[in-house]
């Protein structure tokens, strides 16, 4: 009894003088981590200090070769297209050399394109990225390599990240399109809904400014939800099952164009015209609108957006600021039969 | 028992070396800057908009108001004309346009008959074609109210769905306290005066009102 109370007491005591040490080394450990940050920054920030304005550390000056990587989601939808092209046009006008890849949505390959960025010695990465919490550590790793990102079209759910977030407003885009939908539908009756992937934040975002518009009407009922990934034939599939099941259907909402286009070919094959919206603003869409079997969508101005990204890329990596915030919205513009014809190419012309 | 005691001392000191060293066991973080430590604030748009609203939401908009007779007549059927001198564009020098402004005029109908509900508002002074209407929900349309306002913006949000549900508190503040209480059916006819954001649509010269203040005389 005698030996196990000195053993506790050792114990007590042993575990006492560890818990001060660990405490305080574990404590001493992030303040040299913090003072050699700061060591290595100084001599930078005295270097940038006249073109830094923005207060968000240091200024990356690039990887150090001048290779754009342009990564974006699978070309195979046409805006993801508009977009890639656009972005690799304004590089090359500007002098860089461009690289484009597609992460097809799957963020370790979009980790993987980042490290061949990175391993490039790449001057900027034009993003319209594959998740927006996955793609935080990317970005991350490609900044600690200096190499500045410019993230278009979807945001991430980080700041002073990235050097721009230049983000189509969907919410907006989207809401108008609802009012129009509602409209046609006129404020009343069954409706279903196509949503996009679901590890992509814009069609949460595009389901949530749908529903805040149209669930504020008390006649409008939605019968049926389900996911087509943003793909035509998924669409087309899954509309032909729900008409079956739901021969009242008088609406249909999509969350992209791609969906639209397999919902309206259902629809025809069914002899229905009702109506449909999407959101992207595609050509495709365009014409379904023109020739009466869409309501509308919402463009979103996806060659605006790749356009200012580059051109606040090279203006970054020359002054070493994009004199705008890092977070910045381009609005969608709702199109319906009214103003189609203004539209061509994902570029709307007033 | 004096082995106890010791014991127990040691095991006193050991809780207290533990807990109260001021070697970054334990930190004091003040309320409300949680998320400095852990990168999540729990957002509540209705919060943001309470704290606003009183205090700057509604004195901004009291002072920059245009008249809306005096706008209408100076627009001359543009109404971008003026985007220079009153307006705000969501995107700096682009995208939605919209304007604080403020009148009085008779209430000429009340339409219920959509779930976003208005009335048509005949200016004092002003016989342009514009249709002059104020929304009265219970559906509000737009985010005039929130795109108009100085000191709140999309980059002080996480994501657009925070952004839009800044707005969407907005306007319930408007259902709330602002149309509420003057109960629209009964104002048909009434002379009224307000307050109140309007964006311009395309295509259309309608000037739909998002009201701030409305008052029945």
């Amino acid at each position: 009894m005698k030996g196990f109370k000195k053993v506790l007491a050792m114990l007590l005591a042993v575990a006492m003088v560890a818990a001060m040490v660990m405490g305080c080394s574990s404590g001493g450990g992030d303040a040299e981590e913090e003072k050699t940050e700061e060591n290595t920054e100084a001599p930078a920030d005295d270097a940038e200090a006249p073109a830094e304005d923005e207060g968000s550390g240091e200024v990356l000056k690039g990887g150090g070769s001048n290779i754009i990587y342009v990564i974006t989601p699978s070309v195979s939808n046409p805006a993801f297209k508009a977009e890639a092209d656009t972005a690799t046009a304004k590089a090359k006008e500007l002098g860089y050399e461009v690289k484009a890849a597609s992460h097809d949505d799957d963020p370790t390959k979009q980790t993987e394109l980042f490290d061949s960025a990175i391993a490039d010695k790449a001057a900027a990465i034009i993003c319209d990225n594959a998740g927006a919490d996955a793609t935080v550590e990317a970005v991350k790793k490609a900044r600690d390599a200096g190499i500045p990102t410019f993230l278009i079209d979807r945001e991430i759910n980080a700041e002073g990240v990235a050097i721009s977030q230049i983000v189509a407003n969907n919410y907006q885009g989207a809401k108008a399109i609802a009012e129009k939908f509602v409209e046609a539908m006129g404020e009343k009756g069954k409706y279903v809904e196509l949503l996009g992937k679901e590890s992509d934040t814009n069609a949460g975002v595009r389901s949530s400014a749908f529903h805040e518009v149209v669930d504020q009407y008390p006649d409008m009922e939605m019968v049926a939800q389900q996911t087509a990934n943003w793909e035509k034939t998924e669409a087309y599939d899954k509309m032909e099952a729900m008409l079956q099941a739901n021969p009242d259907i008088e609406g249909v909402m999509c969350g992209n164009d791609t969906m639209l286009e397999g919902v309206c070919a259902a629809l025809q094959a069914a002899g229905k015209k009702l109506p449909v919206i999407g959101v992207d603003g595609s050509d495709e869409a365009a014409a379904l609108i023109k020739s009466g079997d869409a309501t509308g969508t919402a463009l979103q101005q996806f060659a605006v957006i790749a356009e200012t990204a580059v051109v606040q890329a090279d203006k970054y990596l020359k002054e070493g600021s994009t004199g705008a915030d890092e977070k910045q919205l381009i609005d969608c513009i709702a199109i319906t039969s009214e103003n189609v014809d203004k539209l061509a190419g994902f570029v709307y012309t007033e | 028992m004096k082995r106890r005691v010791i014991a127990l001392g040691l095991t006193l000191a050991l809780a207290a070396s533990t807990l109260l060293t001021g070697c970054g066991i334990v930190k004091v973080v003040k309320i409300g800057e949680e998320g400095k430590y852990t990168g999540n604030v729990e957002f509540n748009a209705g919060d943001d908009v309470a704290a606003i609203w009183e205090d700057s939401a509604l004195p901004e908009m009291n002072e920059t108001a245009v008249d809306l007779t005096e706008f209408l007549t100076q627009s001359n059927g543009d109404l971008t004309a003026l985007a220079d001198d009153y307006g705000k564009y969501s995107m700096g020098d682009s995208g939605e346009l919209s304007y604080v402004v403020k009148g009085t005029g008779t209430v000429e109908e009340v339409n219920t008959d959509s779930q976003a509900g208005f009335m048509t508002v005949k200016l004092e002074g002003y016989t342009g074609s514009e249709a002059v209407k104020i929304q009265i929900g219970p559906v509000y349309k737009g985010s005039s109210i929130r795109d108009t306002l100085s000191f709140i913006k999309f980059g002080d949000y996480k994501n657009q769905e925070e952004w839009a549900a800044v707005s969407q508190s907005i306007n319930q503040v408007v259902a709330d306290d602002v149309v509420g209480p003057v109960e629209p059916s009964s104002l048909q006819g009434k002379n009224i005066s307000f307050v109140g954001a309007f964006t311009v649509s395309s295509g259309s010269t309608d000037v739909l009102i998002t009201p701030v203040v409305l008052e029945v005389k």
